[in-house]
């Protein structure tokens, strides 16, 4: 069955998947399309580099999956798992 | 009159400084970049530097004995990323650098040659609130290991303050950077300093999108001011990369058998049980032979 049109999200470009970065596999790059989330956390994710189009590549994951682990901007990065939730990226 | 009743520093050459008062350099980055290392190499002190954010919690002043033409208080802050604090520790940070007894003569910003865009963005910030600043730039080794180097006249060009690349480890480019010093310090010498009310506009008219517009810019900077390194220096860099290389694959091989949530647990129980059992033979041991 082919979709009605309205179901995909606005900012899907063709062949684009849309996701966030939890759901990322070792060492597999998205790239930041937005955040979601209170005022503060959005803030301080965004100065610590995660804005629109940055390039970030899930590096590891901690035990039990919390924090998790990337690379951005030259640097490695620990989120809690809610933070990398919060953060929207097209693959 | 400036006098100073810091809380006074710990061994090494940090002292206190009770009545002078020599200009006041502050230095200020972004957590790990090197600010502490870089106090030591000015200072001669022996503070201890660890790889992790948070490691500087107060600030710490000592004088300045190895910049041969500019004597100075140096103050060594706690890792910031904005001047908007989102911690205690860098709300003491900001705080310092509004409070009039304290307020520095000169802003050292320091920042990692492998993450310009991040470390730069508390640059800008310094910045647009009007500080005296020059900018320090470490850990060029590994990056040029990467096969890249920083343009330093380009650097300084794009960001209008001066721009000087050093290892903190070693005493070359301490002139450089005295040199520098002194002119940003005596063409600012009697100008305005940054005040309360500024800031609290400033911190104000931060909202998501300056943020954003911020990195922007800052992307532009650091792709502009990263230059690849000559033919001779990159085979150099890719015979020393792959070393490194194989380094950090075994360093991410290690990571990944002692965080993992069963082996790195097992590890870590054992050699916790290895120490316990150790002191308690030891002990008797050491009973026998009384």
């Amino acid at each position: 069955m082919i979709r009605p049109i309205q179901d995909i999200p606005q900012e899907a470009v063709l062949g684009e998947i849309l996701s966030t970065l939890d759901q990322l596999e070792p060492f597999q790059e998205g790239v930041v399309t937005g955040i979601d989330g209170e005022q503060t956390s959005r803030r301080r994710l965004l100065e610590a580099g995660f804005v629109i189009g940055s390039r970030v590549r899930f590096l590891m994951a901690t035990p039990f999956r919390d924090p998790l682990v990337y690379s951005l901007r030259g640097t490695s990065i620990a989120l809690r798992k809610n933070e990398a939730r919060s953060v929207r990226i097209r693959l | 009159m400036k006098t100073s009743s810091f809380p006074q520093g710990g061994p090494g050459g940090a002292v206190a400084l009770e009545v002078s008062s020599p200009p006041l350099l502050a230095l200020v980055g972004s957590a790990n970049s090197g600010k502490t290392t870089l106090f030591n190499a000015l200072t001669g002190s022996h503070y201890s530097t660890v790889n992790y954010p948070g490691a500087t919690v107060e600030y710490t002043l000592g004088a300045s004995r190895h910049l041969p033409d500019f004597s100075c208080r140096v103050m060594d802050t706690p890792g910031l990323t904005s001047l908007v604090p989102s911690s205690p520790d860098e709300k003491v940070t900001v705080d310092a650098l509004f409070k009039e007894a304290f307020q520095p003569d000169v802003v050292l910003v320091v920042a990692d040659a492998n993450q310009l865009s991040r470390h730069l963005y508390l640059f800008r910030q310094l910045q647009q609130m009007g500080f005296p600043l020059v900018l320090v730039v470490t850990m060029e080794d590994l990056l040029r290991r990467k096969g890249q180097r920083v343009d330093e006249t380009r650097l300084s060009e794009l960001l209008d303050c001066p721009v000087i690349s050093l290892d903190p480890r070693k005493s070359d480019h301490l002139r450089d950077l005295s040199r520098a010093l002194q002119n940003v310090y005596s063409a600012a010498r009697d100008g305005e300093r940054p005040s309360k009310v500024q800031y609290e506009r400033f911190a104000s008219d931060l909202d998501e999108a300056h943020i954003a517009t911020l990195f922007q810019t800052l992307d532009q900077v650091e792709h502009l001011a990263l230059r690849p390194l000559s033919t001779e220096g990159s085979q150099k860099a890719a015979a020393s990369g792959r070393l490194r290389s194989s380094t950090s694959l075994l360093s991410a091989g290690a990571d990944g058998i002692l965080l993992h949530p069963i082996w790195g647990l097992l590890i870590f129980l054992a050699s916790m049980c290895a120490i316990f059992t150790a002191i308690f033979l030891d002990g008797d041991a050491a009973d026998e032979r009384n």
